[in-house]
């Protein structure tokens, strides 16, 4: 017999896991929230199928996983079951019909043009589906539509498809006294994703995220900008993290889970400057962070908008290859200017609706010569619409400023070199 | 003054966002004496331009802004007639030589097109090619400034170049619209034109709200450092001296024998025609036909009469069933020529309201041709006659309307697709519009917060861009002629439908500027006619002449009487078959009476009840006045013909048909009051001299002014009647081949098929479904006779193998479903599996239809090399039969129709529990009682003459139940009545007189599943 368990809906994969992983070595994994595993053994040390099923639903809730169960004699059954039926169902051999009869054709994975040929002969549940003569229905619709028809009458036997993933990266630590210092649970820490570091060396992999859950309540997160299997380069991340933010109370217990992918490869270009190492880059920026605050670091880019100077953080470092914006504004002015930031309030006298004298902190004169107004405006459509006019003003006091108004005020923006 | 020599109007599509009208009201508002528009690649908005223009004394020049193969856009001005003929002819090669949409004009053609043109530059760098091609006389550097920055650099190059080359500079502020508040608009159509939302356009929007019309005093400020430019803009406005006041235009003359004239000619044609055709040809036919010969000649029209009868003389030739519509029918020379088919001196109709010597206006011949393949002959032979750059059809501005307009504003503003279907729901799709039923109120039943600022702003938007152009479509038949060629006198394009070819006006904008036009307009009913004549004489192997119709056949009025008019022509509606039993029409004039009659006109004018009373006897039928009896008897003293309008003044008033016609127009829609007054005083005057005053004098003239406005063309409505009457005959006589025929020509009328086929099912015939052992593309006739459905009913069937197998059918008959698949191997799979959905295959060796569909499976898989060409084995199916209600289901579907029960029936029994009455069964109800109807809603209509009520046709197995529902019911059950497919529906019966209607106070929606029919909804 096989058990699967399907949690609808986002799901911790690494707490399903660890429910599949009491119950058997080897688990099948489908997707993020359906795992799939034999029962083979477990009659005798655990009891009957619906006595399995129970516990795995007690083990599962232990962890927070309300999912649906499913318990058959194939796994696809199994899979089907729990899919498709709510709590825990289990289908004995010669019962599959009963349970799973009148559930919809398009509960199966047929194509959309199968699905429209079987409406048209009136073919709507699986009973009737199954009911169709496996040669005709093959000769017909072809062997994926005859292998279903035998999944559903629990014909089609495969084996499990094991994948690396089956055992967690993952460890529990619980202590036998809280921890108040850093460093031993540093210690503990690195432990741990020295071993995980190693096998995912084994395999190929590369972490992607580290998770690290204290007790007290503590959660800390750390999604890595290029996949590491660095142990050292994880733990000083962690240790920079826990020192920016650290727990609020003594520790008495550990998990630390890491998310493996396949690492990236990467071939430099002959011709492109060295970046720096992206561990490295990391780190650095990780520091930072910790000093600046986390929201402050990144790298700036322009926003499409006629909105001067209007622009937003991005995070760094930007290893995903896109580049920034390719649509800038054209800039055609010969000077270069330098912008205030942010723009210095002024006082600005008019004389016939133009600037006559300005005084603002840094900036100040009678306006020798002016060009304008340069008008720009936008977002109407919304509550951030804008409208300013500008000016360039060159002072007596020597100097060539950009000066603006808004319905607020006026303002120096900034100064051309 | 200053003028203005680069304004957009919308006409640029999504390129500017003010209408020609809105900028020359701007104009005159600020002064502006003279403003060029310059729309890109088009002169679409120019007539419009010129038209509001010289209403108010402006100058409106013409030009565009052309795109060019080596990028970016040329401005050109007209500055003659030569340099506006060449501007035509510029637009229109390039646009002809590409795929629509993708046009330019490459340097070559604006070398050839260069003459009387003048070239606004802003491009600095081209100047060489410019001066090169325009001559360094006719090309200005155009200074703009929209408040810029970056503007400044490339004006300063042109001042730069303007010195350096000795080449003047003009100011303008080359509008986008004529308001500052327009941008916003303005920004929208740049989203639309660039598919993107007002969050994404960035830096595609406007940079600021600058590009509006800007009167002398602002200019004057911006452009004070270049005094010159706006001198020269002065200076270049006097030199551009072409207006569309003079296009140029002349109507092709027609070639005639040697030793002719074409007035010789007509004279010879008309005659021979009239003595073919009145017969007897007496004095009074004699006298008419030399009036009107006599008045053609004189105002020279004789070519345009003889174009139309060649037309007239190829569809006759190609067995083309064409019949002239409109005031045409009036005139005896057209009938003569076989141009129209009402004997006009027989119904005693009036020349003058076709033709008369004051109006200065063309005569308008309409010329109805079976719609479809028939049509495009006709129009084709025009292409053919005049060459594709001599002929082209009117333009047809389509506009932003209702839930157009409301998708395309909403995307860019961001609201998502169930917003959007939410408002656009509650847009009213009815004529009737209720002056309640505001923008505001729809946004507020869509449940859209209008205190939201962004919905706000929507909503403001969207009432700014109703009626502004979106692109331009194709008229349905008119077609201007040109001598010489029509591509000088406007651009041609091509249009969506291959071979053809448009201008870039409509017709409004070529009555405007005296373009004549012959409209071939195509009406499926003549379609109906010709195939139907064409079945019966394959069929029954009869001849019937549709201009020798057995007159006043007693069936044809009984059917009338009892308002069994489905598929009829003009009398099928819900209003005409409310009418038909009141009226209860007994000879042909009734029938050209009730064509009028229902019609918006008569309805408001109040003229359809006391015709309707004395026509039942209940109010005496005096005329206005003894002298008016001969006029007026005929339609029981109610005046409801144009034609009656016009003998009420020559007899009362001693007007001339000349001066009786001018008083109609004066009188028409676009009356003034200043002119109404004056010939309302002509009017009193002329009565008063026949001793007609007093009260009896004042009913006349309240009678003419108000119902001029209303009032039908009586030989409009004759000729329309003729085809009403051939319908009703065909379909009495010929039931099986008028509905076959009614089949193949759809969409057409007010019925669906469905229920086409389930009235002709009630009168017996016998119809039976598609086959592919028998059934052709087409509808046809088998023995019996039935009417066998034609694979053109078959949902996803192409015609091309729909063809191939009645061809390989015709070889040999088909030995099973894999014989057909083998044999007709063009089968697509879905193909194959509709045929056996509708039951088409049953004849294959199939015992019902999933057999077919279960055979037809296998057939269609490929067999692999080794097993082609075997048939496979014969297996028995394990599937069910289809029920019956499965294969209605099946065959709406698949067909849209059904030949087996209607899908009410199977919900008798319940409906009869409810205490619903069928509806063949209300006749029998009295009037006045409480009733329950149920059935498919094959009919929704709220026009705009109803105030509101709604009408509503139930279809069931039994016949056509009419319901009216009252506004405030309509309101409150609003979602139900708009969107359910099945109603039951509750109130009060009305019978008059056999005209049966329920007064409905209560709706229920019925979960009958799938829609029987695809509900008709009408204005």
């Amino acid at each position: 017999m096989y058990a699967c368990i399907h949690i609808p809906g986002p799901t911790s994969g690494v707490d399903l896991l660890a429910v599949a992983n009491h119950f058997a070595p080897q688990v099948e994994v489908l997707g993020t929230g359906t795992v799939v595993f034999s029962l083979a053994g477990l009659r005798q040390l655990m009891g009957g199928p619906h006595t399995i099923a129970s516990e795995i639903a007690r083990r599962a809730h232990e962890r927070r996983l309300d999912g649906r169960i499913g318990v058959a004699q194939t796994p696809d059954l199994a899979v089907l079951a729990a899919q498709t039926r709510p709590g825990a169902t289990i289908i004995l051999p010669g019962e599959e019909l009963r349970y799973l009869g009148t559930l919809a054709l398009r509960t199966l994975p047929l194509s959309e043009e199968a699905l429209a040929v079987l409406e048209l002969w009136g073919v709507k549940t699986l009973e009737e589906f199954c009911a169709l003569p496996e040669s005709g229905l093959s000769e017909r619709l072809g062997l994926e539509a005859a292998l279903l028809r035998k999944l559903v009458r629990g014909e089609w036997h495969r084996p499990l498809r094991i994948g690396r993933m089956g055992e967690p990266f993952e460890d529990v630590v619980p202590l036998e006294y809280p921890l108040e210092d850093l460093q031993p649970l540093l210690f503990l820490i690195n432990r741990s994703l020295q071993q995980f570091c190693e096998r995912m060396k084994t395999e190929s992999l590369a972490a992607a995220e580290v998770v690290l859950s204290l007790l007290p309540p503590f959660e800390l997160r750390l999604q890595l900008p290029v996949p590491s299997r660095d142990s050292k380069t994880l733990l000083r991340l962690l240790q920079l993290n826990l020192e920016a933010t650290p727990p609020k109370a003594a520790v008495t217990s550990m998990r630390i889970a890491v998310v493996p992918i396949q690492p990236r490869q990467v071939q430099h270009d002959l011709y492109t400057l060295p970046a720096p190492e992206p561990e490295k880059l990391e780190l650095t920026l990780q520091k930072i962070r910790g000093f600046v605050g986390a929201d402050r670091v990144g790298s700036p880019e322009l926003l499409n908008t006629h909105r001067p100077d209007a622009w937003v953080l991005q995070r760094l470092p930007n290893l995903d290859g896109k580049k920034a914006s390719a649509d800038r504004p054209q800039v055609t002015a010969k000077l270069a200017f330098r912008y205030y930031r942010p723009p210095r309030e002024a006082q600005v006298e008019l004389r016939a609706d133009r600037p006559r004298v300005v005084r603002s902190r840094g900036v100040a004169g009678r306006v020798m010569e002016c060009s304008g107004p340069w008008i720009r405006s936008g977002d109407w459509w919304n509550t951030q619409s804008w409208s300013r006019r500008e000016w360039d003003v060159g002072l007596d006091s020597g100097g060539l400023y950009r000066i603006y108004q808004t319905t607020l005020s006026w303002f120096v923006e900034g100064s051309y070199d | 003054m200053l003028p203005e020599l680069h304004a957009h109007s919308c006409f640029s599509f999504l390129a500017g966002s003010s209408s020609p009208e809105d900028l020359i009201a701007e104009a005159a508002r600020l002064d502006i004496p003279a403003v060029a528009l310059t729309d890109v690649d088009n002169v679409c908005g120019a007539p419009r331009f010129y038209m509001a223009a010289k209403k108010i004394g402006i100058r409106a020049h013409v030009g565009a802004e052309i795109t060019r193969e080596s990028g970016g856009r040329i401005t050109l001005l007209v500055e003659n007639r030569t340099g506006y003929q060449n501007l035509c002819r510029l637009i229109t090669s390039m646009k002809l030589r590409a795929p629509k949409g993708e046009h330019a004009a490459s340097d070559a053609e604006l070398r050839e097109y260069a003459a009387g043109l003048i070239c606004l530059s802003r491009e600095p760098d081209r100047l060489d090619w410019m001066v090169d091609v325009y001559g360094g006389h006719n090309v200005v550097l155009e200074l703009n400034r929209h408040r810029e920055r970056d503007q400044e650099a490339l004006n300063q190059a042109l001042c730069e170049e303007s010195r350096r080359r000795k080449l003047p500079l003009v100011a303008s502020n080359s509008p986008l619209y004529a308001e500052p508040g327009a941008r916003e608009l303005m920004d929208v159509f740049t989203c639309i034109r660039n598919k993107t939302t007002l969050r994404e356009a960035g830096r595609l929007l406007e940079r600021n709200g600058e590009r509006y019309l800007k009167p002398e005093a602002v200019m004057t400020a911006l452009f004070a450092d270049h005094p010159e430019a706006l001198w020269n803009a002065r200076e270049l406005s006097q030199r551009l001296e072409f207006t569309l006041e003079n296009l140029g235009y002349q109507f092709p003359p027609y070639p005639v024998p040697p030793g002719e004239t074409m007035n010789s000619f007509l004279w010879k044609l008309a005659e021979e025609g009239a003595r073919r055709r009145f017969r007897p040809y007496t004095e009074k036919h004699q006298k008419q036909m030399e009036r009107e010969l006599a008045l053609i000649t004189k105002l020279d029209l004789a070519g345009y009469f003889l174009i139309v009868w060649d037309l007239v003389r190829f569809c006759k030739e190609n067995r083309i069933l064409v019949q002239g519509r409109g005031s045409a029918a009036n005139s005896a020379v057209c009938y003569a020529l076989e141009i129209t088919a009402v004997d006009p001196i027989a119904l005693d109709l009036l020349f003058e309201r076709f033709l008369s010597e004051n109006r200065g206006e063309w005569p308008d011949i309409d010329l109805d041709l079976p719609s479809g393949e028939q049509r495009e002959r006709v129009i084709q032979y025009v292409y053919q006659r005049y060459g594709p750059r001599g002929a082209a059809m009117t333009a047809n501005v389509i506009t932003y309307r209702g839930r157009s307009g409301l998708r395309d504003l909403g995307k860019v503003l961001g609201f998502g697709e169930e917003e959007l279907a939410r408002v656009a729901n509650c847009v009213s799709r009815w004529g009737f519009q209720d002056p309640e039923d505001s923008t505001e109120r729809q946004f507020r039943q869509a449940q859209m917060r209008l205190e939201d600022p962004l919905v706000a702003k929507f909503m403001e938007l969207y009432n700014r861009v109703k009626g502004l152009p979106r692109h331009l479509g194709q008229h349905s038949g008119g077609m201007v002629i040109c001598q010489g060629s029509l591509d000088s006198v406007v651009p041609l394009e091509p249009a969506t439908m291959p071979g053809r070819v448009v201008i870039q006006w409509d017709k409004e904008d070529c009555a405007d500027l005296g373009l004549i036009k012959v409209d071939l307009l195509g009406l499926g009913m003549m379609a109906v006619l010709e195939d139907s004549v064409a079945m019966i004489r394959d069929f029954h192997k009869e001849e019937v002449s549709l201009a020798h119709l057995p007159a006043d056949d007693p069936q044809v009025y009984d059917d009338l009487q009892r308002a069994d008019t489905i598929g009829l022509f003009q009398v099928e509606s819900r209003a005409q078959m409310s009418s038909l039993p009141l009226v209860r029409p007994e000879k042909f004039y009734d029938i050209v009476v009730q064509v009028a009659i229902i019609r918006p006109g008569p309805i408001v004018g109040n003229l359809y009840h006391p015709y309707v009373r004395r026509r039942q006897g209940i109010e005496d039928a005096a005329c206005l006045h003894p002298s008016l009896e001969t006029v007026l008897r005929r339609t029981l003293g109610v005046p409801l013909f144009q034609e009656q309008l016009l003998k009420m003044a020559m007899i009362t008033a001693n007007f001339t048909g000349s001066e009786a016609e001018e008083l109609r127009r004066a009188l028409g829609f676009r009356r003034s009051n200043e002119r109404m007054r004056e010939v309302e005083g002509r009017l009193r005057k002329g009565m008063e001299e026949n001793g007609i005053t007093g009260e009896v004098q004042d009913r006349i003239v309240q009678s003419i002014t108000s119902f001029a406005l209303y009032g039908f063309p009586e030989s409009h409505a004759a000729s329309f009647a003729l085809l009403a009457y051939a319908s009703a005959w065909l379909r009495v006589n010929y039931r099986a081949a008028f509905t076959a025929a009614l089949l193949n020509n759809q969409p057409m009328g007010f019925y669906r098929p469905a229920t086409l086929v389930k009235d002709a099912q009630r009168h017996g015939t016998r119809v039976v479904p598609v086959d592919v052992s028998v059934s052709q593309w087409k509808c046809g006739l088998e023995p019996g006779p039935a009417l066998r459905l034609g694979f053109n009913y078959v949902r996803g069937l192409r015609q091309e193998v729909a063809e191939r197998i009645v061809a390989e059918r015709d070889r040999a008959p088909f030995r099973s479903i894999a014989d057909l698949t083998g044999r007709v191997p063009q089968l697509r799979k879905d193909e194959v599996r509709m045929l056996a959905q509708v039951g088409a295959l049953n004849g294959l060796k199939a015992g019902h239809r999933r057999e077919a569909a279960w055979k037809a499976e296998l057939a269609i898989r490929p067999a692999g090399p080794l097993l082609e060409g075997l048939e496979p084995l014969q297996e028995e199916s394990p599937l069910q039969p289809m029920t019956p209600r499965e294969r209605i289901y099946a065959d709406l579907y698949g067909t849209g129709l059904t030949v087996g029960r209607h899908p009410v029936a199977f919900f008798r029994e319940a409906l009869l529990a409810r205490g619903v009455t069928a509806a063949r069964d209300l006749g029998r109800v009295p009037s006045g009682k409480r009733v329950r109807v149920a059935g498919a809603v094959i009919c929704r209509q709220r026009p705009e003459t109803a105030k509101g009520f709604a009408f509503y046709s139930l279809e069931d197995e039994t016949g056509i139940a009419n319901a009216i529902v009252k506004p405030q019911h309509f309101e409150a059950q609003r979602i139900e009545l708009v969107s359910e497919p099945y109603l039951l529906m509750e109130g009060i019966l009305q019978n008059q007189r056999g005209a049966i209607s329920v007064r409905v106070e209560r709706v229920e929606p019925l979960r009958f599943g799938p829609a029987a029919v695809v509900s008709h909804d009408f204005c």
